[in-house]
């Protein structure tokens, strides 16, 4: 269907109706069709072509019966079309829970609440874990006028987003961007601090010492042009930072100076850690390791096919991927097609249990149970804790009327565990048992992605080494300067401690407001860190969705709202702070 | 009351202290064998000393030296200032930021302690006070009440100088109990004493000792030895008998007590403006620092809130960590951008035409359609495919991200059904 002739807003829906039902028939007879050519490695067979349209009409069915508010239909359509995902081996169809949830807020925002609800209800049988389904409730019921149900519904839509691994993944990973920035922050704003506190004797050192040679004034300027010529430099706010807390070394007693260690350390390693945190991501958001994750958890994405195909090409030699390809064409009853790629898997992997398992199926699939016994046999010898393939060589025993060997074979299953075995037999769809173990080899084949893209990174030459870990190096270079600072300082009398610069009669409101400085003050470097860090975090808290990563819902929460949660937050710190100081006076 | 007399008949402690008690103004001089030494006494209590053999502002630079406030050699420089007529050392010392108003009336004072103890030390000489209604002084400076000294000198100096004897530090004492106590108390010994003494008074329970005491309560010890003197006296206290040894030696320098109360100098408004206004110049000193600290504070926040990496990412070999995490970042847009592309064929039969047909759909918020440096990403979308570009840098060709068909998506290609290409004119005659 074209574009141009696409649009379903210009059709009725009587006619779409007639459509999606010949659509669905033209799919249904279709006879032998040609293996698409864009899928040359994974290609989708006449049964699974001929299921997955069914699905598509399926969903224009679901559209059409939603729309004409025909709920009990639009549960039987749905119902069909899991059914359709189930042949497919899948369990769930997130993009279509995801266009449901969506298709409801539409509804309840155009005021029409009975066509909301039967999206929604679509929306959480096609896919129970989409956190999208669970917005577009919150949305729903805030349409309603049902706060309480809305928030309810929100939190458990984070709670879903949490859950689900794509999701999870770039919210962790925004966190961590975010905390990464609000230390960095705090430890460049903590230098700040100690030069406003500590940084006095410091500054009166340097003056004492230009005014034996120059008028006070000049004294000042000198002092001044001292201190703050780094900020000329390129990036001269870190630099000053750096060059400050060197500076600031002899002045500081034993936890101001762990601090600055800490600080060095932090931002020393910062570029690691950000190259470490980006290569994750990168690799959650690569899009054929999102649609095996996602088929990996039972559900039916569209690009599955295509995605994989992309993959083989970039690892043709992965066991792993030809594992897990081989289980996914098992799943769609492809059994010529996973045949192949299990014996792939096995000329590498010759004692994988779950391959030898997997092809010993296909051989009972077609009736040759010699091979079938061979195979479960192998099976067996590579790794005999699996019930399920104890259970599938005595079905196979069966088929051959070895009895004995078969009850053997099934007593030996049930000692294994015996609750899945009554289930098997109860099972009338299906005589043997997968492992699904390619299914589960994702985190095998995002660590050769990982390995490969490693290898792409690496730049030869020593140099671009030592760059890359040259920031860590340059700690121990500044802890070294400090320390000479404060060796050559030792031999002049340091300035004391200059205390108390507040004499006015705001002081109590300035306390308040500058975090940090009164710690720092006060000689309590700790208390004063923690304080700038509140401060920071409180005030960097709109920044979480900037900092980091757009995360993949459609209309999920928006960081907006942390704007209020911010400026409550700071308030909420400040006023604490100022009524601590009056107590304190007391 | 004796005001001069000889030390070797020890009428000087007691001089002291009935000039304590009463209160009184003048000069006290103390002639030794090989110097003279002169205390100003205000209302009973020390405020300032001279030697004849040693300037007050020599003495003044070895307390300042020997606390590390001041080199010898910038003493000197100031010193030769002053007598070149610069003005006076201590306004210099503060006027060049050597020190602030408070230490150095702590050092005055640490001055006035020093010279006192020496006088206190001699063991022959003749002393002499002269009343008067002023002294000269630093105005400020903390008055050395004579118990204190007494105390402290006669501790620093191994003698008991205390008429009496000085209770121990690590003596107990106890309140006196029942009737003896109302009695003692209708006596006297407990009027016009401040809060904290009252609350040193409460705090004596038989199990304290003096130190733990005067710790506890804010009492300095030498007071309050000399307190406990004046109350066994009235039958209040009594003591124990038993000593409680203190893990940590009483401080014997003066500026390690802390001053119950500050220095409450009888000054007029105006010499009260002036003290002010010499505060004041010590504070401006350390403003230059603190400005310069308060706009990198000013900068940090600035860098920081607007592109932190980008501040924290400083070299040029860490561009190619920079881009990689710009390319994730655009990545993750068009991540979104392919999702709700997705949802919307499936909404809508069609992909939409434009990025904002997404934004208007609420499918992507506003700030999504662009890349991580903020450049616009162009939509253009054809039958089934749509792509998504962005502007190379400094040049005007588009380098495309994002190429998406319907074709290979099982959900959404439609032709997915289709055998032969002769079932399709079917579809366009139902349609």
């Amino acid at each position: 269907m074209s574009a141009s002739e696409g649009s379903w807003g210009r059709v009725s829906w009587r006619c779409r109706f007639v459509l999606s039902l010949s659509l669905f028939a033209a799919a249904a007879f279709a006879q032998t069709p040609a293996p698409r050519p864009d899928n040359p490695t994974f290609p989708v067979g006449a049964q699974a072509r001929g299921a997955l349209a069914r699905i598509q009409v399926d969903w224009l069915d679901w559209v059409v019966a939603c729309n004409d508010a025909d709920g009990a239909r639009a549960d039987a359509v749905v119902e069909n079309l899991l059914s359709r995902t189930r042949l497919l081996g899948m369990e769930r169809v997130p993009a279509l829970s995801v266009a449901a949830a969506l298709r409801a807020v539409e509804f309840a925002e155009a005021g029409d609440l009975e066509r909301a609800r039967c999206g929604l209800a679509a929306a959480e049988r096609l896919d129970p874990r989409r956190p999208e389904a669970a917005f577009a409730e919150a949305r729903v019921a805030a349409l309603q006028g049902n706060y309480l149900s809305a928030a309810g519904r929100y939190v458990g839509g984070l709670r879903r987003a949490l859950e689900a691994p794509q999701t999870r993944v770039i919210l962790l990973n925004n966190a961590g961007v975010w905390a990464t920035t609000v230390l960095s922050l705090s430890g460049l704003l903590l230098v700040g601090v100690f030069m406003f506190s500590r940084g006095t004797q410091l500054y009166l050192d340097l003056f004492r010492y230009f005014s034996r040679f120059v008028p006070a004034v000049a004294s000042h300027l000198l002092s001044l042009v001292l201190l703050s010529w780094p900020l000329l430099l390129p990036a001269g706010v870190l630099w000053t930072a750096i060059y400050w807390s060197v500076l600031l070394w002899p002045y500081g007693g034993r936890l101001e100076r762990a601090l600055l260690i800490g600080i060095w350390l932090f931002i020393g390693s910062l570029p690691t850690l950000l190259a470490e945190q980006n290569r994750r991501v990168g690799l959650a958001l690569f899009a054929p390791v999102q649609s095996i994750e996602s088929a990996s958890r039972g559900e039916l994405e569209g690009d599955l096919f295509s995605q994989l195909s992309l993959l083989a090409s970039i690892l043709p030699e992965s066991p792993a991927l030809a594992h897990f390809g081989a289980d996914i064409h098992r799943k769609m009853s492809q059994m010529e097609n996973a045949r192949a790629l299990y014996r792939r898997v096995l000329t590498v992997e010759s004692e994988n249990a779950a391959a030898l398992n997997g092809l010993g199926i296909y051989y009972f699939h077609v009736s040759d149970f010699g091979q079938a016994v061979e195979h479960f046999s192998r099976a067996l010898a590579s790794d005999a804790s699996h019930a399920e393939i104890h259970f599938n060589l005595s079905q196979t025993y069966s088929e051959l009327y070895r009895f004995g060997e078969s009850e053997r074979s099934l007593r030996l299953a049930r000692e294994l565990d015996s609750d899945a075995v009554s289930r098997w037999l109860q099972d009338e769809t299906r005589r043997t048992v997968p492992l699904d173990g390619g299914l589960r080899r994702v985190a095998d084949i995002r660590s050769e992605l990982r390995a490969q893209w490693r290898v792409r990174e690496e730049v030869p030459g020593w140099l671009s080494h030592w760059r890359r870990t040259l920031s860590l190096p340059l700690v121990a270079v500044f802890l070294g300067i400090s320390i000479a600072v404060r060796l050559l300082t030792r031999r002049g009398p340091l300035a004391k401690p200059v205390e108390g610069w507040w004499g006015s009669r705001v002081d109590r409101v300035r306390r308040a407001l500058l975090a940090g400085v009164p710690e720092a003050e006060g000689g309590h470097p700790g208390r004063a860190a923690i304080a700038v860090l509140v401060m920071v975090a409180l005030g960097a808290l709109p920044l979480i969705g900037s900092v980091g990563y757009s995360v993949p819902w459609l209309r999920g929460p928006s960081t907006n709202s942390l704007v209020g949660v911010s400026v409550v937050g700071l308030l909420l710190f400040l006023g604490l702070r100022y009524w601590n100081e009056g107590r304190d006076r007391l | 009351m004796k005001t001069e007399g000889s030390i070797e008949h020890k009428g000087l402690p007691e001089l002291l202290i009935a000039l304590a008690r009463e209160g009184g103004t003048g000069i006290l001089t103390i002639q030794g064998r090989d110097d003279i030494i002169a205390f100003a006494f205000l209302e009973g209590g020390v405020v300032s000393a001279d030697a004849l053999n040693q300037t007050m502002e020599d003495g003044l630079g070895q307390v300042l030296a020997e606390e590390g406030l001041c080199g010898a050699d910038d003493f000197a420089q100031l010193a030769s200032e002053y007598q070149s007529g610069g003005g006076q050392v201590v306004d210099l010392l503060v006027e060049r930021g050597f020190v602030d108003r408070e230490q150095l009336l702590a050092a005055v004072r640490t001055h006035t302690y020093q010279l006192c103890r020496r006088a206190l030390g001699w063991t022959e000489g003749e002393f002499k006070f002269y009343r008067g209604d002023e002294v000269s002084f630093e105005e400020g400076v903390d008055p050395i009440t004579p118990e204190e000294l007494l105390i402290r000198a006669g501790r620093a100096l191994g003698r008991d100088l205390y008429p009496g004897g000085a209770p121990a530090t690590d003596e107990v004492y106890a309140r006196a109990k029942g009737k003896a106590r109302a009695a003692a108390a209708a006596g006297g010994g407990l009027d016009d004493l401040d809060q904290t003494a009252i609350v040193a008074f409460k705090l004596i329970d038989g199990k304290r000792s003096l130190g733990e005491v005067a710790e506890e309560s804010g009492v300095r010890e030498y007071r309050l030895a000399y307190l406990l003197t004046r109350w066994q006296a009235a039958g209040l206290v009594e003591s124990t008998g038993r000593r409680r040894p203190r893990p940590e030696p009483v401080a014997q320098d003066v500026l390690q007590s802390k001053p119950e109360k500050p220095a409450a100098p009888k000054e007029s408004r105006l010499r009260g403006w002036l003290a002010a206004g010499k505060r004041a110049r010590t504070d401006w000193t350390l403003w230059p620092c603190r400005l310069l600290a308060f706009v990198l504070v000013v900068l940090v926040l600035v860098s920081g809130f607007t592109s932190p990496l980008r501040m924290l990412l400083p070299f040029p070999w860490q561009r190619g960590l920079q881009e990689g995490l710009d390319r994730e970042r655009t990545s993750a847009v068009l991540s979104l951008v392919r999702r709700a592309n997705g949802v919307h064929y499936l909404l809508h039969g069609r992909y939409a035409e434009g990025l904002s047909d997404l934004v208007e759909g609420k499918l992507l918020s506003s700030v999504d359609p662009a890349d991580e440096r903020g450049r616009s990403l162009t939509y253009s979308m054809s039958d089934a495919s749509y792509s998504v570009t962005s502007a190379v840098e400094a040049d005007s060709e588009r380098s495309t991200l994002l190429q998406e068909s319907v074709r290979g998506n099982v959900l959404l290609d439609p032709e997915l059904g289709l055998s032969t290409e002769s079932q399709r004119p079917l579809l366009v005659l139902l349609e």
